[in-house]
């Protein structure tokens, strides 16, 4: 599902950096991420209008956000946790003054009153993505080694990843509208700005009024449970659960779904093939790249838009990849989540940029003729380097790669380097996948030593020869 | 003990480097001292791994093995093609005094071939040949029929120039030139396994993802 509406940030990256100085400053533990427990289940609190219809249903551990902590507070429920990932001053009201027994997973970026305000409670901190490109190289200078939660524009949305960190893929999800009841956008008092309700979705035979913030909320929500390997049933009404109801997922329903939602509730996730359903149509499985991709099609038009910028410096000045085609590497990062990346080809960085996702930790990229990517952290560059030079440098290394991307024409003496940095679950992927360009060359040369892979193509001039085992 | 091998880029795609590259870590393990040489034409790529190139120009494919073997110089050397794999250390069989040193293929028959004119005519495998003197591969290329110069040139002149008793020649064991019989065969114990003929192939480019992508 595409995003509707393109919304800048409340607040500039380099503001949100220096608050995540800020932060640091307190000396807060970070989160850590411990290993999901398929038998636990999450519920988390949002603060739509429908949380007044439900909160009596909230069963322990609870994790709330925004002006829902104080107003189950209110009510005698003391939730065990709470989120919050807002920059701006006016959200802090939500902890003031905090609520024992509340343990504060707060992001970062919040703003530097937050901590003025906790100073005697559990805090534990956590890194947002702000960008792309400039966040990681933020934490890798500041806070090296940490993590960077990718948890989309809303704090449900994030709430969803936080809850993934801490072990849970099993949610029970109250309040997530994502549209109006009425006058109202919340369950309570809400300090923020007030939003228009001037736009209508129309859901299971029922208009809803939204915003474009809570819109692109929704959104991002379905494409969440599309994409992630997490079971969610959603109490209440309102937009959001209108739509999870349409969408038919297998992970994902309203809790008037008796029978579905027991299924959900006592669902285990088996992985197929590495992030992908291999049974399913290419089709299908280019689909399921692009709606994991999707969720960063805006930051990834952008880095789009500034490679173009470097290809006058280019030495050798050729052809780049697609937005498109930006769209689906990112999608194939975020569903098979590699460490270790290797390129042939940087060029302008169009490809590098899409592959670096947040699950990377080194992404080595070589290009025979240019030096125009700038230094960037995780990218371990080799600028004017053949492919044999990088993959033989590596090999050295000790290194396994998980996801090969390749848009240079490959050597046949490369291919048994390839293979040693190879590993079963390895990903390669293939640009220039028509007629006789060199992804068809480059296919002819590996394929036939990878007789666990199968190869699907057909969409951007992308080719991708796919591990049938993890 | 030095090893050189024929690897250039023909129509076979990647296979021959992906043959000599396990090959020569197959050396590397058993005898880290060996020089490995690849010979090849005067444009391929270089086998990442070896220690020198030799180039020369393209001939027929026995003749231009001959004259590439007979232009490495005197020396201990193993030449072999790139579809072997060096299981034991072989460095011991030039603890004694030959010329050339070729396995028996005693052993190794499938079913009919110990019959066959073409097996009788070839009675051993130059896919491995332990040499000391480059006159012996000159005087290979010398005698080598033109016909020949493509495919079984080495292998046909082999005997005849061993019938001449001008060269100090040694028999080995099968386990020096072991082509399996099977997909399943057990070579472990084997010296040198010789996965010849295109569905050895097969099983070679099987146990290279094996052990090397599945390690």
């Amino acid at each position: 599902m595409k995003t509707p509406y393109a919304l800048t940030p409340a607040v500039a990256t380099d503001q949100r950096h220096e608050q995540m100085r800020l932060a640091l400053a307190t000396g807060y533990p970070r989160l850590q991420p411990v290993p999901i427990d398929e038998s636990r289940t999450l519920s988390l609190a949002c603060y739509g209008p429908s949380l007044q219809d439900t909160w009596k249903d909230l069963r322990p551990p609870i994790l709330s956000m925004s002006g829902a902590t104080r107003w189950l507070a209110d009510r005698g429920v003391i939730a065990d946790y709470h989120v919050d990932m807002d920059p701006r001053l006016h959200k802090t009201n939500f902890i003031d003054p905090p609520i024992d027994g509340v343990q504060y997973l707060m992001a970062s970026v919040c703003h530097p009153k937050t901590w003025d305000l906790l100073k005697d409670q559990k805090v534990i901190l956590w890194h947002p993505v702000s960008d792309i490109v400039k966040t990681y190289e933020w934490v890798h200078k500041h806070d090296p080694g940490q993590l960077i939660v990718h948890g989309g524009s809303t704090i449900g949305l994030s709430a969803l990843h936080i809850g993934g960190l801490l072990g849970y893929r099993h949610f029970e999800i109250h309040g997530m509208d994502g549209s109006f009841s009425g006058v109202e956008r919340h369950a309570g008092m809400h300090s923020g700005k007030a939003q228009k309700g001037d736009i209508t979705w129309d859901a299971g035979g029922v208009t809803y009024r939204t915003s474009k913030v809570m819109a692109n909320a929704v959104s991002e929500t379905i494409n969440a449970m599309a994409i992630f390997p997490i079971f969610c049933v959603f109490h209440g009404t309102g937009l959001t659960q209108a739509l999870i109801r349409e969408a038919g997922l297998a992970n994902a329903c309203c809790a008037d779904e008796t029978d579905k939602a027991a299924k959900i509730r006592r669902a285990a996730v088996r992985i197929l093939v590495q992030g992908f359903n291999l049974k399913d149509k290419t089709a299908l499985a280019f689909g399921q790249l692009r709606a994991a991709g999707e969720a960063d099609r805006e930051s990834l038009a952008s880095a789009y838009d500034d490679a173009e910028l470097r290809r006058t410096s280019a030495t050798y000045n050729t052809g780049s990849i697609s937005l498109e085609a930006m769209v689906l590497l990112r999608g194939l990062v975020t569903l098979a989540t590699p460490k270790i990346v290797a390129e042939v080809g940087t060029f302008i960085g169009r490809s590098t940029t899409a592959l670096c996702g947040s699950s990377v930790e080194a992404l080595y990229t070589c290009d025979r003729s240019n030096d125009v990517f700038p230094y960037t952290s995780r990218v371990v560059r080799h600028p004017r380097t053949s492919s044999t030079e990088m993959f033989s440098r590596m090999l050295l290394l000790g290194e396994r790669v998980d996801v090969f991307f390749f848009d240079g024409r490959l050597g046949v003496q490369d291919i048994p380097l390839i293979l040693r940095l190879s590993k079963p679950s390895t990903t390669f992927v293939f640009d220039d996948y028509v007629d006789q360009e060199k992804g068809v060359a480059n296919v002819k040369l590996l394929q036939p030593f990878l007789p666990e892979h199968v190869l699907l193509h057909g969409h951007a001039r992308l080719a991708f020869l796919l591990p049938t085992k993890t | 003990m030095n090893v050189a091998f024929l690897c250039a880029g023909f129509d076979r795609g990647a296979e021959p480097y992906v043959a000599a590259d396990f090959l020569i870590r197959s050396i590397r393990r058993l005898m880290p001292r060996a020089k490995i040489v690849q010979c090849t034409d005067m444009d391929s790529p270089k086998v990442v791994g070896v220690d020198s190139v030799q180039r020369l120009p393209r001939q027929p494919l026995a003749l231009w093995s001959a004259t590439h073997y007979g232009a490495l110089g005197d020396g201990d050397w193993l030449c072999t093609d790139t579809d072997v794999v060096i299981q034991k250390p072989v460095d011991h069989v030039f603890d004694d005094e030959f010329d050339l040193a070729v396995a028996t293929r005693e052993g190794t028959y499938l079913p009919g071939e110990i019959e066959s004119e073409f097996m009788k005519s070839m009675p051993y495998n130059s896919g491995v040949v332990f040499t000391r003197k480059a006159h012996v591969w000159k005087e290979i290329c010398a005698s080598m029929p033109d016909d020949d110069a493509t495919w079984y040139g080495i292998q046909k002149t082999i005997p005849a120039l061993m019938a001449t008793g001008r060269i100090r020649v040694k028999i080995l064991d099968s386990t020096y030139n072991f082509p399996p019989r099977s997909a399943d065969d057990e070579v472990s114990n084997k010296a040198i396994v010789h996965y010849k003929g295109p569905w050895r192939k097969k099983v070679l480019i099987t146990r290279i993802y094996r052990e090397t992508v599945c390690r």
